[in-house]
């Protein structure tokens, strides 16, 4: 090689080197549907379901892993995430190592590792991640189970997660306030959010449980500083419907959570529960606000109503809390095989204010049976959606389009919940 | 100057691409970057090769080859830098109007320093005609060899080697190196 070539070679290499995998603009300009499979099937089953499908996807995340010591939390607190800073999301690692791993939205690599505590005596499973508005804390919780006296004592852990020098260094420290009462579980279909200024995070439990599953029906809000909590149950419940609550996000200010709350029957022997509306005695998901300015309370006095399902709205499939006061639904609409999903903002009395997104694709592919939005401290939200065709589709809504993360989907799970 | 004609293969389905892009979206940046000078123009161009394959997968099938993914992204480049060409043409700016060597030097010095050696031979390079440029990259930043390149640029492996060597010999002139 000539001494042209090695400087050529060299200054190649220098000026290349820059560009760091971790700050890459996360992902291509995708299209937004996502593949069709194969030929088109039948969907006429799910017709009568298609008016107002909401489905509850849960999935058991078992298998054991356990985890390691408890420690004195520190002090919660986060500047924001500029706009355009290199992003994280949390995956559930592929069955049956169910570790959570921090991926980057850019390439997809594994950035860091959250390796399930190993508790002697206690069996952990992860169960949900948040991310913290910093985008470098993600919290985790497990279902904690005591293997001596079974599943009557399990409960609900909750770590952070930190890391930095791009995850060369990482810590779990258990957070002050839990383990939390009831059964512990903070159950899939369930979520988990921390407070715009880092330093309340927020996430459903469950006291019911029925045909051996268990329900998100009660609200949690811890303080990360003191450990002081609060809670908000009952007072939704209908007879003869099993009540849920799949989601909540909080509002900018910090003062409130957004909840969708869905009436559903389960359905036997499933992890499933239906919204249903052929049933007697329906009652379509509503959207609620939660003020989380008290001690806690009932869940009937401490929410207003702020949307219910309409014809306008035939099926809020999810809801958030948008950066200006207003909601952003995710909303199925149209026949089964027509069906279109729009992601909008909507004001308080329910008129549209804009589309974030819009894919007609789901027609074709099939409706997917669970819809989740997720925002982040930046007001992107992350889209995923799943079917039992399709599996899990996942992208950030960015500018009409759906950029897909570079992840890897179990066939089992919702291995995304944090971003 | 027009496109190279690139023969263009099936594509892969989603999952496929999303697989080609998890693993190979640095090194396709770090090309256009490479070729366009800075890393926002850099990114978008790769972006759009990916958003372009990603709409061609749903009338084809089969695979979507690296080679074909390289050379798309080398097309995307050749778009911008005409864009630019033709700016300056008729008095528009484009980030400010600078010169492909300039926004190549001036990029590479806003994240590290580069050594004022590698600054000259950067500055040498961009001097040269576009598909010279190229197999340089394509050939010391990619290690690709001369088959490998003549996928790449549509041309022969011949015609890559005759490339790379007057392009070597005027890199070396230009740097004040007996060739």
């Amino acid at each position: 090689m000539t001494r042209t070539e090695e400087r050529l070679r060299d200054a190649l290499s220098a000026s290349a080197g820059r560009v760091r995998d971790d700050r890459l603009r996360p992902l291509p300009a995708l299209e937004t549907e996502p593949q069709r499979p194969g030929p088109r099937r039948h969907m006429g089953w799910l017709v009568p379901a298609a008016a107002a499908l909401s489905v509850l996807l849960i999935v058991a995340l078992a298998v054991t892993l356990t985890g390691k010591s408890h420690k004195n939390a520190p002090s919660a607190g986060y500047p924001a995430l500029p706009a355009g800073f290199p992003k994280y999301f949390a995956q559930f690692g592929d069955p049956p190592k169910l570790d959570v791993v921090i991926r980057s939205t850019s390439t997809g690599t594994e950035v860091t590792p959250a390796m399930t505590p190993d508790v002697p005596g206690w069996r952990l499973t992860p169960q949900t991640v948040a991310a913290a508005p910093d985008g470098r804390t993600f919290y985790l919780a497990y279902q904690a189970v005591d293997l001596q006296k079974q599943q009557a004592t399990s409960q609900t852990w909750i770590y952070r997660l930190t890391f930095t020098h791009g995850g060369s260094a990482n810590s779990m420290e258990w957070i002050k306030g839990d383990p939390f009462p009831g059964r512990g579980l903070l159950v899939n279909g369930g979520s988990m959010a921390v407070s715009p200024d880092g330093t309340k995070l927020a996430f459903t439990g469950a006291t019911q449980q029925q045909d051996g599953q268990s329900w998100p029906d009660e609200i949690f809000v811890v303080d990360l500083r003191t450990g002081v909590r609060s809670a908000w149950r009952v007072g939704l419940s209908r007879p003869g419907q099993t009540f849920t609550i799949p989601g909540i996000s909080w509002t900018s200010d910090g003062r409130s959570l957004v909840f969708r709350a869905v009436w559903c029957h389960p359905n036997p022997n499933s992890d499933v529960c239906l919204d249903d509306p052929a049933r007697p005695g329906y009652r379509g998901p509503q959207v609620r606000s939660l003020d989380v300015g008290t001690r806690g309370g009932t869940l009937d006095h401490g929410s207003t109503l702020r949307l219910g399902q309409s014809a306008r709205y035939p099926v809020i499939a999810d809801a958030v809390a948008g950066p200006g006061g207003e909601l952003i639904l995710a909303v199925l609409s149209g026949p089964a095989d027509a069906a279109t999903l729009t992601v909008e903002r909507v004001d308080a009395t329910g008129r549209r204010l804009g589309v974030l997104y819009r894919s007609t694709a789901y027609g074709t592919v099939g409706l997917p049976a669970s819809v989740t939005l997720t925002p982040d401290s930046t007001r992107h939200y992350l889209l995923l959606t799943y079917n039992s065709q399709n599996g899990l589709v996942s992208g950030w809504i960015d500018h009409g389009k759906l950029r897909f993360l570079p992840a890897r989907h179990p066939n089992s799970g919702l291995p995304i919940t944090a971003w | 100057m027009g496109h190279t004609s690139v023969p263009e293969p099936a594509i892969a389905q989603p999952g496929a691409i999303a697989a080609l892009f998890r693993d190979h979206h640095a090194e396709l940046v770090r090309l256009a970057l490479l070729m366009v000078g800075d890393l926002p123009t850099a990114e978008d161009v790769v972006q759009d090769v990916f958003a372009s394959l990603h709409r061609r997968s749903r009338a084809h099938e089969v695979d979507a080859p690296l080679p074909y993914v390289r050379a798309a992204v080398l097309n995307g480049c050749r778009s911008v830098l005409r864009r630019r060409a033709i700016g300056r043409r008729v008095g528009m700016t484009h980030r400010a109007g600078i010169s492909d060597e300039t926004t190549m030097l001036a990029s590479a010095e806003s994240e590290v320093i580069l050594s004022e050696d590698r600054r000259q031979v950067l500055a040498a390079l961009a001097r040269l005609p576009r598909r010279r440029r190229e197999v340089l990259v394509l050939r010391y930043y990619l290690g690709l060899s001369g088959a490998e390149i003549a996928a790449v640029l549509g041309i022969s492996a011949g015609t890559v080697k005759s490339t790379a060597a007057r392009a070597l010999a005027a890199l070396a002139r230009d740097l004040g190196e007996p060739s």
